[in-house]
Formats: C-alpha cells, structure tokens, sequence
C-alpha cells in the first residue's frame, strides 16, 4: 500500500464484491458437497463391506473390537485377585 | 581503546531504537500472556522470544536477521517464506484430529463454509483501505482464523505483509476467549444458548478411511490452491484412520508438528522487526483482522440461527461460533459458554463438527483466493 486513500472505488477497482460473493459461493459448494458425500459415507461404506469385508481388511480393525470386552474382564480379574489379596 | 569503542558502536545497546523497544516489550508481553494467561502457549511464547530475537539490532555487514541472505536465521525463515510449514502444520492436525463429530452430522459442515464470511468481507474491507487486490486476499484470510493457513497465503500473495498477517492472526486466535463470548451472548437468546443436541451417532472405521480421500478429491478438484494444506491434511488422517499406520500418524502428531511449530513460531516473531513490522499498514491489518474475528463469529452464529428456521431437531447456535476454525480453542469457548447457562449442557463435540470444517473452509478459501489473485 503506498499512501492511504479511503475509497469506494477501490473496492469497485478491485471487482471487490463480485470477488468476495463467488470466493464465499465456492467455499460454500465446496463444503456443500462435503457434506453430501458424508452424508452418503454410510451407503458408501455399506457397499464396499460388500466387496471387501471389514474382516478381510488388512488391519482387522473393526474385526479386533470384540477384544474389547475380553481384556476388560482380564483387568477385572486382576483387580479382584489385588483385592482379595492386598492383606 | 578503538578496538573497544568500535566494538561498543556494534552493541545493541548502541543501536537500539524505540521501535526496536517497543517490539521487544510486545515480545514480553506475548510470553506473559501465554504463561499466566494460558492463551495459545505453544504460539506465543515462540513468537514472544523471536519478536525479542528478531529486533535485537543487527550489526552492519553480518548476516544475522531473517532478511539476510545467508544468515542462519533465514534458512528457517524459508520455511514460512516459501509456504513449506504451514502444510507440514496440516499433517500433524490431521493426524490429531478425529472427524467423527462431524461425520455424524454433515450439515454442520455448513457452519464452518458460513463463517469463512469473515475473509470475504475483510477482503473487501482491505480494498477499500487502499490495499492492492493481493494484499486484501491475504489480509482477508485472518478472517479464517487459521494461523497457518494464513501464513501460506501471505507467503503466495502479499509476502511483505507476512509478519504482520501472521502475529495479527495468531494474536486474535489466542484471544478467542476474549473476542468471541460477548458476540456470541448479544446474538443469542437465553433460551437458544439453553438448547440441547442429541448425542452424535456412532461412525464405523470403514467411514473415517473413506471420508479423507473423498473429501480430499472435492476439495482438491474445486480448489487447486489449497492442494497443498488439504492434501496433508487428509493424509495426516488417513494415516491415523487406516490402522496401519499409526508410527507415521503418531510421528506426525508429536514430532513433525512440534518441531515446525517452534521454527514457524520463532521464525515469524523473529521476522517482527520494527522497521518493517511497525508500520501503519501493520495497524491496519491488526484492525482488519480484528474486524475479521468478529464477522466470522456473527456469521456462523446467524448461520445456525437461519439453519434452526427449517431444521427440526434445533441445533444450539453458539456452535455456529466453531465454524471460525481456531481449532479447538472455539469450541471450547462454545462449551464454556454453554455451560454458563446450563452446566450438564455437553456440547463440545457438536462444536467441534464446524470447528474441523472451518479449518477445511479456510483452507478451500485460501485456495481460491491464491488461484484468483496470485495468477
């Protein structure tokens, strides 16, 4: 900025509002069509559990949840034996 | 004796100017804030001691400041300069961040698009003030409340306006506890702020996997631009989402991001000298982006409130306020707020649903403005 000149017509110089109005519009459609393919997510994930099932999934994720319950009962099981025996 | 008296002239202490001073106590006053007040500690208090370090005055001759070709200094600089660590910055942030929130309610994306407002009517503001079209870009993009994000745009469009773009945003960013309550309480009603949500749905790993690369592919494809900040951004989840990856995820979240952090912080405070730091454009734009935080807020917040009119299960607008990015700084502000009229009101992870994606809105943003006014 070389001096300081408050002015309309820079703003209409610099195509200011059509500028802003189309930067906010894409920004908008951009998160819009976010939002619809999260929105789709669940469908989406329905048919690739079809082609690939989650078991077969190289990380086993979601076939690993069931180890959940398994070590709680273990930690149950040890703070029972700490407790019975901490005397 | 000469030599002494030669050596004395090369001092600070000869040298020092008043804006030089005031830089230094600004520095001060950034450490103070981020160790007794808390506010964005791992930002200010790098950028606190490099404002101290950057207006230390140089000595004629030796390369020392970060505009000084060859000086070590400027090597880190480069980092920000070239735009290189705020994508490095996104990878860490994808690697943290868990988009379940937002997954299990995808129209509050829509809040965090509505108050990216705030670098659009600062864009404007900025053109009217007399700044070049580039130059409000990048002022405009303060607006998005996301430090790196704005620092990768000032570096492209406006680089001479990089150190204060980047203290301007950051700075507001640690004062969102203070800017954002007061605009989110005279927006409100009581009985909105009293609104409770739902409880968001349980989202399956099969989603979190899926959703980084096609959210990558929208936003890539719209938005060319921001390639860079998105595309480290989703991978940095993908590699936490897969399960295959979690070293480089874990890497990525500890290591990566706070190493940058510190050189990104220390660097910017360092590039505050106050010959080109302390200017009346740097007044301005800390007025701008002033300006911007609160168009922002109000925006996400109207947003929500206009939402509510055809929505069924009303959401709280005060989590509009989210949608600012800051993250997660705003939505902690939202809960705090929250809770100060209802204290079994949990609505952290609503807000972090807008939160996330105005980070991606700043973003796609950025992209935009960098594709229009940087060709």
């Amino acid at each position: 900025m070389q001096e300081m000149v408050f002015s309309w017509q820079h703003v209409v110089d610099g195509n200011g509002v059509a500028l802003s109005i189309t930067g906010m519009s894409i920004v908008f459609v951009a998160l819009l069509l976010v939002s619809i393919f999260i929105a789709m997510l669940p469908k989406i994930a329905g048919v690739c559990n079809k082609i690939i099932p989650p078991a077969a999934h190289h990380s086993g994720v979601e076939a690993a949840a069931p180890a959940g319950p398994v070590e709680a009962e273990i930690v149950a099981a040890a703070v029972a034996y700490l407790h019975k025996n901490k005397s | 004796m000469d030599i002494l008296l030669h050596f004395l002239n090369t001092t600070g202490f000869a040298q020092m100017t008043l804006g030089n001073l005031t830089m230094i106590v600004i520095g001060i006053f950034f450490i103070a804030l981020a160790i007794i007040k808390d506010y964005e500690p791992l930002l200010l208090l790098p950028i606190g001691f490099g404002a101290i370090v950057g207006n230390i005055p140089s000595v004629a001759g030796m390369p020392l400041s970060v505009y000084d070709e060859g000086s070590v200094l400027s090597y880190i600089y480069f980092g920000v300069s070239q735009g290189v660590f705020p994508p490095l910055i996104f990878l860490g942030i994808g690697a943290m961040t868990d988009f379940s929130c937002m997954l299990s309610n995808p129209k509050l994306v829509l809040l965090g698009a509505a108050a990216q407002m705030g670098i659009f009517i600062t864009l404007v503001g900025a053109l009217y003030l007399g700044f070049s079209p580039a130059e409000a870009g990048a002022i405009g993009i303060i607006g998005g409340a996301d430090g790196p994000t704005a620092i990768f745009l000032a570096s492209k469009l406006a680089p001479h306006l990089l150190g204060a773009i980047a203290i301007a945003a950051y700075s507001y960013m640690a004062l969102v506890p203070v800017i954002q309550p007061p605009i989110m309480k005279l927006l409100t009603t009581k009985k909105e702020r009293l609104i409770r949500m739902a409880s968001p749905r349980q989202v399956t790993t099969r989603e979190k996997i899926l959703f980084p690369v096609g959210a990558f592919m929208i936003t890539g494809l719209i938005a060319p631009g921001s390639l860079a900040l998105v595309g480290m951004l989703f991978l940095g989840n993908l590699l936490k989402e897969s399960g295959v990856t979690e070293r480089l995820a874990e890497t990525a979240r500890t290591s990566i991001i706070d190493s940058v952090t510190i050189l990104l912080g220390f660097s910017v405070g360092a590039s505050t000298q106050a010959q080109t730091f302390l200017t009346p454009d740097s007044m301005l734009i800390f007025g701008l982006g002033a300006a911007s935080f609160c168009v922002a807020t109000a925006s996400g917040l109207l947003f929500a409130k206009l939402m509510n009119l055809f929505l069924k299960d009303k959401i709280n607008p005060l989590i509009g306020a989210a949608g600012v990015s800051a993250i997660p700084d705003s939505a902690r502000v939202v809960q705090m707020v929250v809770r100060q009229e209802d204290p079994h009101n949990f609505l952290l992870m609503h807000a972090m649903a807008p939160n996330v994606a105005g980070v991606l809105g700043s973003a796609v943003g950025a992209g935009v403005l960098w594709s229009v006014l940087g060709m």
